[in-house]
């Protein structure tokens, strides 16, 4: 799958259409899962479920990224795991399998939804005899209700004889409320016994209830209500989305300093495409001129340098870092040298001299000849510097003496580097 | 092995498998009688999911449900 021919994109798109695809899928697979029970959107726990099963293409995405099966720039891949996550845990797609125990994790998934479905029957059975008896309170205090019912259930019962002799065969029991409630009872099971469906509707029409409570509680009114107030709180949610991203300057910057943010994840992932590499160098690269030539961009929205650069460089350090990332983001800080930038980078790249890694030390070592010839001409380096050949047993004394010459150099090299002082041909060379 | 359920416990099974109902609903649409409803509601225990007193005076007032996970079990058993 990893060599899949697909559509190569940048990754927040792929995020975006299983986000969008899985919520999608999400929505009829919990309609299907709970097929049998009406109104099961009005329950929490069913909406607790909707968010795991939209979120969980989200982390089978990345967890399939990071494994190496997929990549995460591709359309396809997006496409295939938000609509067939399930056959994926499953199995049963070729090409994509999931590493060790992770095709157990829905078990306890099917586990969870037989346990909603159990909870949303118990709150069905709940609401139900809560509307029952809020109606036959209603009914047994008001006579015109009672006289209503009555008139209503002889009018629809299955048997009207046996109904009759059974209303005057109640007993008297000398207490006009309990002989009333006793009447009730039975007027009340006839009705639900001859009219199951619409028992609702017909107390609606006779106004022995009001419609809202109908609605609300055997109209699929709590789901309509709910369903629709989540609707809303995620669209608005949207909207002050977008609007804190774009807009004022404010919006602006957010915007510059996520994608900031995003590109300088991409560029280091170890397992990016090339063209996703190629995507985050160009961004990076066209802010780092921007820093050197400080112009081209609206006052306060380009990145200073230890924002910009900070977070690369500081992996140069890290022991074990790829040869492929060590390489790109010594060609970015090259590439993008001017004295702006260098007064970052050059004492960053020579504190970095003292990572474990020999191969990386010696990338660090050329990419500061480098930066001398292009901005510093004058300043020359010394040879013991410029010729240093790092090596694997290198002492920690021996490195942090090259170390503190590199500074020496640094030290003296600023004072030519100056803007006014600057030598011709000290331009960034693009 | 599968369990063998008579007339009744089918309709009952039938009747759930499309949504869960009250027992007023599953009387009228199983057409069974308030004892009979129980005796088959006794029998599909652990197919079935049941909110309420299993009792003839009381059946109308419980609530039945197909748990989704035996959804495809009762596929299986109305298929034969």
């Amino acid at each position: 799958m990893a060599g899949f021919a697909s559509p190569d994109v940048p990754a927040y798109v792929c995020y975006a259409i299983i986000v969008v695809f899985g919520i999608v899928v999400a929505v009829g697979t919990i309609n299907r899962l709970l097929e049998g029970y009406p109104d099961h959107w009005a329950f929490a726990s069913t909406w607790g479920l909707f968010a795991a099963h939209a979120a969980v293409p989200v982390i089978l995405f990345w967890l399939l990224d990071y494994t190496g099966a997929i990549h995460d720039t591709s359309i396809l891949a997006a496409i295939l795991v938000a609509l067939g996550y399930r056959q994926i845990f499953t199995g049963s797609v070729q090409g994509v399998t999931l590493p060790g125990q992770a095709a157990g994790f829905w078990k306890p998934f099917e586990a969870w939804v037989a346990a909603v479905a159990d909870r949303i029957g118990t709150k069905q059975k709940l609401y139900l005899d809560r509307f029952d008896e809020k109606v036959r309170f209603l009914i047994f205090t008001d006579p015109q209700r009672m006289a209503s019912l009555e008139t209503l259930v002889l009018s629809i019962s299955q048997d009207v004889p046996a109904l009759q002799t059974g209303l005057a065969a109640i007993p008297a029991t000398g207490n006009a409320e309990a002989d009333r409630r006793r009447r009730l009872d039975m007027l009340w099971r006839d009705l639900r016994t001859s009219r199951p469906r619409d028992y609702g509707w017909l107390l609606y029409k006779r106004d022995i209830v009001r419609r809202w409570r109908y609605w609300m509680w055997l109209g699929n009114g709590r789901a309509k209500l709910i369903s629709g107030a989540s609707l809303v709180v995620g669209l608005l949610l949207l909207a002050g989305l977008s609007t804190w991203m774009s807009g004022a300057e404010g919006g602006i910057a957010r915007r510059e300093a996520s994608m900031l943010r995003y590109h300088q994840w991409r560029f280091l992932k170890p397992n990016v495409t090339d063209r996703d590499q190629w995507r985050s160098q160009e961004f990076l690269a066209e802010r780092l001129h921007a820093v050197g030539a400080d112009a081209g961009r609206p006052a306060g929205t380009a990145p200073p340098s230890d924002a910009l650069l900070s977070p690369l460089l500081r992996e140069l350090r890290f022991a074990s870092i790829g040869d492929r990332q060590a390489r790109s983001i010594l060609a970015l800080v090259v590439n993008g040298h001017a004295p702006a930038v260098d007064v970052y980078v050059v004492p960053e790249l020579i504190e970095s001299l003292r990572t474990a890694s020999e191969g990386v030390r010696l990338q660090i070592r050329n990419a500061l000849v480098a930066i001398q010839k292009a901005d510093y001409p004058t300043a020359k380096v010394p040879d013991g510097l410029s010729t240093w050949e790092p090596k694997k047993d290198e002492s920690a004394g021996d490195i942090d003496v090259r170390v503190r010459d590199w500074h020496v150099w640094w030290e003296k090299a600023q004072k030519p580097a100056s803007p006014e002082k600057a030598p011709a041909g000290s331009a960034p060379r693009h | 092995m599968m369990p063998q359920f008579g007339d009744n416990e089918m309709k009952v099974l039938q009747a759930v498998r499309r949504s869960a109902m009250d027992g007023y609903r599953l009387l009228s649409v199983t057409g069974l009688k308030p004892q009979a409803l129980v005796d088959a509601l006794l029998k599909l225990e652990g197919v079935v999911n049941v909110k309420g007193e299993l009792v003839e005076g009381r059946v109308g007032e419980a609530y039945v449900a197909l748990p989704p996970n035996n959804r495809s079990f009762v596929d299986m058993v109305l298929a034969k």
